[in-house]
């Protein structure tokens, strides 16, 4: 039949083109790129993905673990194998488990992903093996903040359908590297990819503590233009006995920097106060009575809202 | 250039292509005048309207099988078009490229690119933008060969017969030799 059919196509089959050679590299991205994703079993009816971040550690989404116990994994051999969790935090949308897999995701190097990237996002159904879908990079941007609280350090949006059990998933590039984990948690309509940048700091930060541990400086704020230019934030209130309270931060203050970055608004603060910043210093540059001064303070735990 | 090879694979494609019925489409089988289609897309008639560039052909529907929704159709062959080229739809993998040509919302041979999804055994799942009039069309591998029949769309995903179940059923059917 095959035979038959080039006859009427002398130009067909063999011949070699660019687009094959496309389609072979991305296929084999899926091979390398699924050896890291796993089905996770954590909620009724069908289960999420989840990437094997390092060995024995399995990353997957906050918002798709219904369940604390009777978790398992489906490695990418077929084993089905327990886990417990670790963590979990819902500012980000990632939960950490540990499970008996010995594979961990090669990770793409942060500056290989830019607008326009060619992508592929995997995730793992019971029985069906690796499911792949492709797109783009339509959105690669600066650090933001979820709705949860949660700081991201890069916006990652791409153009690729993510599917019902998707996410928890890796986004791979066309080398089956991957650039992070997709949630449709986190946004409205649309997924977007939680950097492994992200990603590491957030396993690092639940395997140590069980949970991220997010600074406080106990300061209320409003934007303000100064009069003589420029803008900064006035303390209009203090939390009693608070971390700015004790430094010697008083109700109308202005604060203009944190460890010498300008901050306008609330968000620059909050950028400085995620994962890991409990306990370590930030020299805060304000202005009181119109005089510039430098005041250490140190954030504490942000009280939990659990 | 992957651009000037897609433009060549799509053109070929749909030139395999042909209009069926109100808004179908379907895949010129082979040189003697039969066109796969779906059975959806001939809804039991016993005759439907081919058509490719400027020519219009009355199709006989010569056999059908609702379970796996594939049709023959025979017409005295169309000049404006050529066979289509089978690929083998048991060697896929998932995120290989796909191109599906079809005639989705009344737009002659529109050509889409995505990638295979998943391969199951009954049908060919692909991350593909379909539309209604897609059925009956084209998924072809990147070098343009056909690896299946585009039926239907399931939350987004596109199913597709494989190509290599629809060469069996159709050799099964007693097709009409040269009219």
């Amino acid at each position: 039949m095959r035979a038959d059919a080039f006859a009427l196509h002398p130009e067909g089959m063999a011949s070699q083109n660019s687009l094959l050679e496309l389609s072979d590299r991305l296929a084999g991205a899926v091979e390398i790129g699924e050896k890291a994703v796993a089905a996770v079993y954590g909620r009724p009816h069908v289960p999420s993905s989840g990437v094997l971040w390092r060995p024995g550690i399995v990353v997957t989404t906050d918002h798709t673990l219904k369940r604390d116990e009777d978790v398992t994994v489906t490695l990418a051999d077929g084993r089905n194998v327990p886990a417990t969790v670790a963590g979990r935090d819902e500012s980000t949308d990632l939960a950490v488990l540990r499970a008996a897999s010995e594979s961990a995701a090669a990770i793409a190097p942060d500056s290989s992903v830019r607008t326009g990237s060619i992508v592929l996002a995997l995730g793992r159904r019971t029985g069906n093996g690796i499911s792949a879908s492709f797109g783009i990079v339509s959105a690669a941007g600066g650090a933001w903040r979820t709705w949860r609280g949660g700081q991201i350090d890069r916006f990652l949006r791409p153009d690729v359908s993510i599917y019902t059990g998707f996410s928890g998933g890796a986004l791979i590039d066309a080398e089956g590297r991957v650039i992070g984990v997709n949630t449709s948690g986190l946004t409205r309509g649309t997924a977007v990819t939680i950097p492994a940048s992200t990603v590491s700091k957030i396993v690092d930060e639940l395997l140590a503590n069980g949970g991220v541990r997010r600074g406080f400086l106990g300061i209320g704020m409003h934007p303000v233009e100064l009069p003589g230019g420029g803008e900064g934030l006035v303390i209009l209130s203090l939390e009693p006995n608070g971390p700015a309270a004790k430094a010697g931060i008083v109700v109308g203050d202005v604060l203009l920097t944190l460890n010498g970055e300008a901050v306008t608004e609330t968000d620059a603060v909050q950028a400085h106060l995620g994962a890991g910043s409990v306990g370590k210093p930030v020299a805060a540059g304000i202005l009181r009575g119109g005089v510039p001064q430098t005041i250490e303070i140190v954030p504490a735990e942000r009280p939990g809202r659990r | 250039m992957p651009v000037a090879d897609f433009e060549k694979i799509a053109e070929r494609l749909r030139r395999s292509l042909v209009r069926v019925a109100a808004g179908g489409s379907g895949i010129v089988w082979d040189a003697q005048g039969h066109i796969v289609t779906n059975a959806h897309v001939v809804r039991g008639e016993k005759t439907v309207d081919v058509s490719a560039a400027n020519e219009r052909r009355e199709a006989q529907v010569i056999w059908h099988d609702r379970a796996r929704d594939l049709a023959v159709l025979y017409t005295a062959p169309l000049a404006s078009v050529v066979p289509a080229v089978l690929g083998d739809s048991s060697l896929l993998r998932p995120g290989q490229l796909v191109l599906a040509a079809g005639n989705p919302l009344g737009i002659t041979g529109a050509v889409t690119a995505g990638v295979i999804h998943a391969a199951g055994p009954l049908w060919i799942q692909a991350d593909i933008r379909l539309a209604p009039g897609n059925s009956g069309g084209i998924l072809a591998d990147a070098s343009g060969c056909v690896i299946g029949i585009t039926a239907m769309i399931v939350n987004g995903l596109a199913f597709a017969v494989p190509s290599n179940d629809a060469a069996t059923l159709i050799q099964g059917v007693h097709l009409r030799k040269t009219a």
